[in-house]
């Protein structure tokens, strides 16, 4: 008798997820799929609200991801108030942003690697649940425990100030910021309170790098080969190839590195990306046009950033993307476990940029806000710590939001997820006659890899455990359990 | 409750999700009610996380402020003050080794546990957590809500009234 496996949602990860597994009479994995509950009820709210809102509404959205949000809003409502794409900002403006944003990006990777991914790093995929989590690593690596707390405090200070606050904060607005940076209030993170200063956190940066890479020396067999498929890859970079995380224009490449999508503008994002729409999910699939939506899906992230850019702007990155880029000899990475080594690399850029910004003297600049001819829509791209951000915002005569579309970094992934929910499934269940509690790790760290946000897919608030039922060919539940 | 100059009082949740944000005004109701007291102090945040280990680690009391759905109570805990009817709920938190990951955000007692293994002490911590109804895109809390929220604070400016 088919036995129906769903793991129901997926822990460590926000909103509602549920991973569905259908097994036929022969004990093999015949169906997979990742279903997310996505509520679009944030795009209806926002009609009808001043444009010059939405960078601070939007943080309504997500909990853990309130200044990806907020600044590609800002970026988007830049294009109304006739500020331009990026490049029309004045310094102070586009440098305090950056650092916001770089910030952002410091903390959460910091916390994905030490919280999320670390725990089936040391201890391994079938580990006791009891110990793989981030206190096990506190008992056993304490060390390295201590410098993900202070990586991701440091990073969340960036964020305070520059944004003014933690909780909605109001750094960027329409065309620019609304506020500069003192000498007094740089100082303790470059040359003071030990531990928190931008060298250490460059230094810290660069052994988690080192960390992973003698990891996937050790255990080449699970890093290389889990959960690794060919697909395209989409990201902003800089308009000379560079990796940028704040802005450029639209790459795609597919899994042998050819370009498909010739760095266009975002503002043409309607132009080369569709969503699909399939009748047993709410959230729905991405993919470029011109290929279609079966050839055209792509991943986003880390991964799919250290494939499309041509090299990374700061000397320690840049170092170790020609490692990374070294191991696939040029070509693009499709290994779902480096994710995390291109997480890192980019960490450790993300460092670098902050201790550059903070002795830039443009972050002291006065002129603060640009404005131009207003424009009846604009749209924001951002590379958030999961993958591309797109806002897009239109409004009317009287300033108001009329249409709000909004594709999050974990939409974008949606297709790859579903991939790797199928590849480990496979790899971990087929012929097996039960399905044990390291097997459904094993589906989750496929999953986790992307970092998925569902807060910001489903725009939900739950936090649940996992349930995991098994169900016959007939819909009855034969096995379910809740950790 | 005592006191010998280091209380933290720590609200979460997003302000911007209806009675999602309860713990945040609370929080910051005693904000206020501290404005003239340097050995309290008063935090907010989105949610918990592992930086709040280190940020606990320097206080000998912590009460975090959190909301929660409305007729549910905490399951094993040692109830000090408030019922489901009262609409709040005042309670000890020890430290929970044995964490259930859900999001990325931390259990408060996975935050003491944390607390506990990076520095090896843990604050006397204790949770105020106060019914919410409903959670949409919405400033404005319930009626509802804020007379919980009410109810949580008169109980509370009461107990740290003598401090």
């Amino acid at each position: 008798m088919g036995k129906k496996v769903t793991i129901e949602p997926v822990t460590r990860v926000e909103g509602h997820g549920k991973v569905t597994i259908q097994i036929d009479d022969a004990g093999k994995v015949a169906r997979t799929r990742l279903h997310i509950v996505e509520f679009r009820g944030f795009e209806r709210f926002v009609r009808g609200r001043p444009y010059w809102e939405a960078p601070v509404l939007v943080q309504r959205l997500c909990g853990i991801c309130p200044v990806s949000h907020h600044l590609a809003a800002a970026k988007a409502v830049d294009v109304i108030v006739g500020a331009g794409t990026g490049e029309g900002l004045t310094p102070t403006a586009e440098k305090m942003r950056r650092l916001m944003h770089y910030g952002q990006m410091f903390q959460s990777h910091s916390l994905h690697f030490f919280h999320l991914a670390s725990p089936d790093l040391l201890f391994g995929i079938d580990a006791d649940p009891a110990i793989r989590n981030v206190i096990g690593v506190a008992m056993e690596h304490k060390e390295l425990a201590v410098q993900g707390v202070m990586m991701r405090k440091f990073g969340q200070e960036m964020i305070r100030i520059t944004a003014g606050k933690k909780i909605h904060g109001t750094g960027a607005v329409p065309g620019g910021i609304n506020k500069n940076l003192s000498p007094e209030e740089i100082d303790p993170w470059l040359t003071g309170e030990d531990p928190l200063n931008a060298d250490q956190m460059v230094e810290w940066a660069q052994g988690a790098v080192d960390f992973f890479k003698d990891y996937q020396k050790k255990n080449r067999e699970l890093i290389d080969n889990f959960s690794a498929f060919p697909s395209n890859h989409l990201s902003l970079v800089r308009k000379d190839g560079a990796l940028d995380l704040y802005h450029g224009v639209m790459r795609a490449v597919d899994a042998e590195g050819r370009k498909i999508l010739h760095d266009v503008d975002y503002q043409d994002y309607l132009k080369y990306i569709r969503e699909e729409v399939r009748s047993w999910s709410y959230m729905k699939f991405p993919y470029i046009r011109e290929y279609g939506k079966d050839k055209g899906w792509y991943r986003v992230g880390p991964l799919a950033r250290l494939n499309t850019a041509e090299f990374i702007p700061t000397p320690l990155a840049q170092k170790e993307f020609e490692i990374y880029k070294a191991y696939t000899k040029g070509k693009p990475n499709n290994m779902c476990l480096h994710t995390h080594w291109a997480r890192l690399i980019e960490t450790l850029h993300s460092a670098e940029v902050i201790r550059d910004l903070l002795k830039d003297p443009d972050l002291q600049g006065t002129d603060l806000v640009t404005e131009g001819t207003h424009e009846p829509e604009g749209v924001g791209l951002i590379e958030a710590p999961r993958g591309t951000l797109f806002h897009h915002y239109a409004v009317n005569d009287e300033d108001l939001i009329t249409m709000c579309n909004l594709i999050v970094s974990t939409t974008n992934n949606n297709q790859p997820m579903n991939e790797a929910v199928g590849i480990v499934a496979r790899s971990y269940m087929d012929g097996r006659k039960e399905i044990t509690e390291p097997m459904m790790n094993a589906v989750e760290v496929g999953i986790r890899a992307y970092d998925p946000c569902l807060s910001c897919a489903t725009h939900a608030l739950g936090k649940m455990p996992l349930e995991f039922e098994v169900f016959d060919s007939e819909g009855r539940s034969l096995q379910h359990r809740s950790r | 409750m005592e006191s010998d100059g280091g209380l933290l009082v720590y609200g979460y949740g997003n302000p911007g999700r209806q009675d999602d944000g309860l713990g945040i005004l609370f929080a910051e109701r005693c904000g206020r009610l501290f404005e003239d007291r340097p050995d309290f102090r008063v935090e907010t945040d989105y949610q918990l996380n592992i930086e709040d280990a280190d940020l606990i680690s320097g206080f000998r009391q912590v009460v975090f402020a959190d909301a929660s759905m409305a007729g549910t109570s905490p399951d094993g805990s040692e109830i000090e003050a408030g019922s489901r009817e009262s609409g709040f709920y005042f309670y000890r938190i020890r430290p929970a080794v044995t964490v259930s990951f859900s999001t990325h955000a931390m259990a408060p007692g996975s935050v003491l546990a944390l607390c506990g293994e990076l520095y090896g002490r843990v604050p006397e911590c204790r949770m105020m957590r106060i019914s919410g109804r409903a959670w949409e895109f919405n400033a404005e809390p319930t009626a509802e809500a804020l007379r919980n929220l009410e109810k949580a604070w008169e109980f509370f400016a009461g107990l740290t009234a003598g401090l």
